[in-house]
């Protein structure tokens, strides 16, 4: 019994025991998983012990302390070690101050050659060959914005296609995400330079976001990823791209293990025509805000009230 | 003693201000082109007539600008590392976009915004922006349609759209 529990008996006793007992084994775990010892026992699931029982009793993201996050960061880079054999370095870069990520896209240029989605396949560790893809390139007749007349499906010999327009969906970090207040268990929010992300280890599954979702943007991995060790991207960041279970949600973070450290969407450099642009929207020199000065722009679904950060405009009128 | 302006000087400065305003600081990113010309041209006087290419310049295919543009409209005779500009003003390679702003200039605008064009590396601090030759042939500017990346797999429950039924929204 610790010192603040001081009845030891009645019906709240078992509790206090149960607690206590959690209490001792992560202490344990901890103690014993930084030694090394314990972590490098391989428990039922082929993960080390110490390793399993940090991953059990790991809190929310947001209410780790420092140390406990490095821990958890830590358990991720050993894990991948034994995953994949292959040395990761696993990040916890916060938002950056005075930075709002925005995004916006040129229709008249994007040619639905689908290069974003193998870039973003590759740079967030996505299963290769898997339906769990954070970008959907829908082929739509010119002008609709119809999404659900979409065919993200289109198999043709060369794009684009006469007649046609190509939509890439994506997370569209809205300022009011109807994903986050779905959440029953506040494992996804909304991070103060704008990105909406998961705590893929506090998430349950249970696909409420998904569903709550106007773009369809919310992914459920039916599987762990098929990766290749050459294949994965080793700089990661825990709300980003690192490796994940099975049966948790996906998004597009805007590329956040990239983004926090200055770089552009892995989406935006793969684009053959120069049809994405990223920036800043607290800076008015940014490249997304001379679009939003310059050119008349729009949101998907903006009846629905989301209020999107991604904006898509044309050249022509 | 009071010294005369030279109004020439100021006039020629004048003319060489950039004509659109520069946002960010960037530097310019592309190959450079590698011209041919000078191995004929050296000692073969040119002709500026504008008229169909035929040998030895067929092999040369313009797409630019419809039938309407002649190599002259960009090029400077017996200048093969130069381009040209308005007011008989001309352009290295270096500041090739100033030529095409002849035209585009709207787009060069956009572009050196951040608008038009494709910013790879950095969303902060100075940026490297690719120059007009580095995404375009100069010669056939429009991009040529590429085969998709593979499709997802297909969903069990997906139908294909059903036509749009006709009338007002």
């Amino acid at each position: 019994m610790t010192d603040d529990d001081p009845d030891d008996s009645g019906p709240g006793a078992a509790w206090t025991t149960r607690r206590a007992l959690l209490k001792g084994a992560a202490a344990g775990a901890a103690l014993l998983g930084g030694g090394g010892t314990l972590a490098a026992i391989d428990g039922p699931t082929g993960i080390g012990l110490g390793d399993a029982l940090g991953d059990l009793l790991q809190d929310h993201y947001l209410r780790m302390t420092p140390a406990e996050i490095q821990g958890a960061l830590a358990r991720i880079e050993r894990q991948a070690r034994r995953r994949f054999g292959v040395t990761l370095d696993c990040r916890n870069d916060p938002p950056l101050a005075d930075v709002r990520f925005g995004f916006a896209l040129n229709l008249s240029k994007c040619k639905g050659t689908r290069r974003c989605v193998s870039a973003c396949v590759s740079e967030n560790n996505c299963g290769r060959g898997g339906t769990l893809q954070n970008i959907r390139v829908l082929e739509l007749p010119v002008g609709s914005r119809d999404l659900q007349d979409g065919n993200p499906y289109f198999t043709h010999q060369t794009v684009p296609v006469a007649g046609h327009w190509y939509v890439p969906v994506q997370c569209q970090q809205c300022a009011d995400p109807p994903c986050v207040q779905a959440c029953p268990v506040a494992a996804t929010w909304r991070e103060p330079d704008g990105i909406v992300v998961i705590d893929y280890d506090w998430c349950i599954g249970c696909r409420y976001c998904a569903t709550a979702c106007p773009y369809g943007a919310r992914h459920f991995n039916w599987g762990a990823p098929r990766l290749s060790p050459s294949d994965l991207t080793r700089q990661t960041h825990y709300l980003g791209n690192q490796p994940r279970e099975a049966g948790v949600m996906e998004k597009c973070t805007f590329c956040l293990q990239r983004t926090r450290r200055g770089l552009l969407p892995a989406c935006l450099e793969a684009c053959p025509t120069g049809a994405r642009i990223f920036g800043n929207l607290l800076d008015p020199e940014s490249e997304i805000r001379q679009v939003l000065a310059r050119r008349p722009v729009f949101r998907l679904k903006e009846e629905q009230g989301t209020e999107p950060r991604f904006w898509f405009f044309t050249d022509g009128p | 003693m009071r010294w005369p302006l030279p109004w020439g000087m100021v006039g020629l400065l004048w003319m060489l201000l950039p004509t659109v305003a520069a946002a960010a600081e960037f530097q310019l990113d592309g190959p450079a082109p590698q011209p041919r010309c000078a191995p004929c041209h050296a000692w073969l006087d040119a002709d500026p007539r504008p008229r169909p290419l035929a040998a030895p310049h067929d092999s040369l295919k313009v797409t630019h600008g419809g039938e309407g543009l002649w190599c002259l409209d960009c090029h400077v005779q017996d200048q093969q590392e130069s381009l040209r500009g308005g007011r008989g003003a001309v352009f290295g390679w270096d500041a090739a976009h100033r030529s095409c702003a002849l035209c585009h200039g709207a787009t060069v605008t956009a572009w050196q915004v951040g608008i038009h064009g494709k910013r790879v590396g950095n969303w902060r601090g100075p940026r490297t922006i690719q120059a007009c030759r580095s995404c375009h042939d100069a010669h056939q500017p429009a991009f040529r349609p590429v085969p998709p990346d593979p499709a997802p797999p297909r969903s069990r429950f997906w139908r294909p759209p059903s036509p749009t039924p006709e009338g007002p929204p």
